[in-house]
């Protein structure tokens, strides 16, 4: 509700409402541009780009429930504007530049699912830009499909497939990867698309 | 198991991603500066047109004299003024000040132009939007290159007496060195150009993209052994596409024949 209010604040031209919009979607909005730009600094200029954008074009927007969709479309078109001369991957290593950080993995994790988690990540910024990005908002800021396909201006079932493809590419390098010489790692159980 | 992992993942991958404390400050800046069009942000006049100098003062005094001159000798000497001039980006159908001219003669191309010539589609400056692109003839002088020729010479927009007559086009003499290749194989054509992006800011709305892909389209499907075709950014569809606000698209000739 707070959500629509600010976007309607800001139709009407009052800049509070940017303060109000920046605190809800800022950090999704940079962690986006991140898994496209692979760069920080990159990823807050597209951000900005964005915000500027909304303020521009926000009388253009009829609904403010669809605010959300159409924000993070910005942003991702933003993102890939910006990253097209400089064309940059996720980070693997864990000590790099822009590097993630693991430090905040339970201490009670098991050390196994440590590694399987480090091993998705690495397999995450493998994935290439088409099936990372439809990932990324559906798992970490919670899009649903049909919002992810109004971000992204791609059909639904476009979606699904992407996400699908992503899921199984998961698995099968991290399959892969733990693969044992004769006896198969527990992961080989984990098949694309089943609940664990 | 399989999501759960998916966004632990995430969250430790980005863990560390998060917006600097000065990005706020820095989208208010630009804000104030690029965006709050129509919205008090200065209290006075003056600060609202940003003139900081008496220098610029001057400058802008001197453009609108120098505008109002020129409006006033085209008043009194309309039939000196080229009409339907164009060689910038500016979108079809915003150019037709002055005496109207000659409404786009055009030729027909069905069933073929003669050996020896290529069609290239341009879009008529009097035609309401969205608007069939028309053709003119070119030379095309090796018969294996037709297609090429046919684009190289589309990039270059229309001719001077062609926009006298009133075409017009979002390609122009600025977008005329802006075709990377054009490759033929079992009947789909890919064209590749170098980012037209900068070259044609308004292209990208739209209408802009559909007029654009219009006067593109029609072109390449003259030549019947083209059934689809793929445009691109050197190398990328999808950099082409998201340039014109969509997804990368194999465009079939059956839409445009």
């Amino acid at each position: 509700m707070s959500e629509i209010d600010a976007v309607q604040r800001l139709k009407r031209g009052e800049r509070s409402a940017l303060d109000d919009l920046y605190t809800t979607y800022a950090h999704p909005a940079v962690r986006i541009a991140f898994s496209i730009t692979g760069s920080v600094a990159v990823a807050e200029d597209a951000v900005q780009e964005a915000f500027i954008q909304v303020i521009r074009s926000i009388s253009t927007l009829r609904d403010p429930a669809a605010f959300r969709p159409w924000f993070y479309r910005i942003v991702v078109n933003a993102a890939k504007r910006l990253s097209r001369h400089t064309t940059r991957t996720l980070p693997l290593d864990l000590d790099t530049h822009d590097k993630p950080d693991f430090s905040a993995t339970p201490p009670d994790e098991a050390a196994v699912e440590a590694d399987e988690i480090k091993l998705l990540w690495q397999a995450v910024a493998n994935l290439d830009e088409t099936h990372r990005v439809p990932l990324v908002l559906r798992y970490f800021v919670q899009l649903s499909e049909q919002e992810i396909a109004e971000a992204l201006g791609i059909p639904t079932g476009t979606v699904k497939s992407r996400l699908h493809t992503a899921r199984k590419t998961l698995h099968d390098r991290i399959a892969g990867d733990n693969e044992a010489p004769v006896n198969r790692s527990p992961l080989r159980s984990i098949r694309s698309g089943e609940k664990g | 198991m399989d999501d759960d992992k998916i966004v632990k993942a995430l969250e430790a991958g980005f863990g560390k991603v998060h917006p600097s404390p000065g990005l706020l400050n820095r989208i208010k800046v630009e804000a104030d500066r690029l965006a709050w069009n129509g919205i008090p942000a200065r209290s006075s006049f003056w600060s609202r047109l940003r003139i900081d100098s008496v220098m610029e003062f001057a400058i802008i005094c001197v453009l609108i004299i120098s505008l109002v001159g020129f409006t006033a000798y085209r008043i009194a000497h309309p039939e000196k003024v080229p009409a339907g001039r164009n060689h910038g980006s500016t979108p079809p159908g915003h150019i037709d000040e002055g005496p109207r001219p000659p409404q786009c003669a055009g030729v027909q191309i069905k069933p073929k132009p003669d050996p020896g010539k290529v069609a290239v589609f341009f879009t008529c400056t009097g035609d309401t939007l969205p608007a069939t692109p028309r053709a003119v003839l070119r030379d095309a002088s090796v018969k294996d290159e037709e297609l090429r020729t046919a684009l190289k010479e589309l990039v270059k927009g229309p001719n001077d007496d062609e926009r006298a007559q009133g075409f017009t086009s979002y390609f122009s003499s600025q977008t005329a060195e802006m075709l990377n290749s054009v490759t033929v194989t079992g009947g789909r054509a890919v064209v590749d150009f170098k980012d037209l992006s900068h070259q044609m800011n308004n292209a990208s709305t739209a209408a802009g993209a559909g007029q654009l892909l219009r006067e593109l389209n029609r072109t390449v499907f003259q030549f019947d052994e083209i059934e689809e075709v793929q445009f691109q950014f050197d190398g990328s569809c999808d950099a082409f596409f998201q340039w014109l606000q969509s997804s990368c698209t194999v465009i079939s000739a059956a839409d445009y024949r």
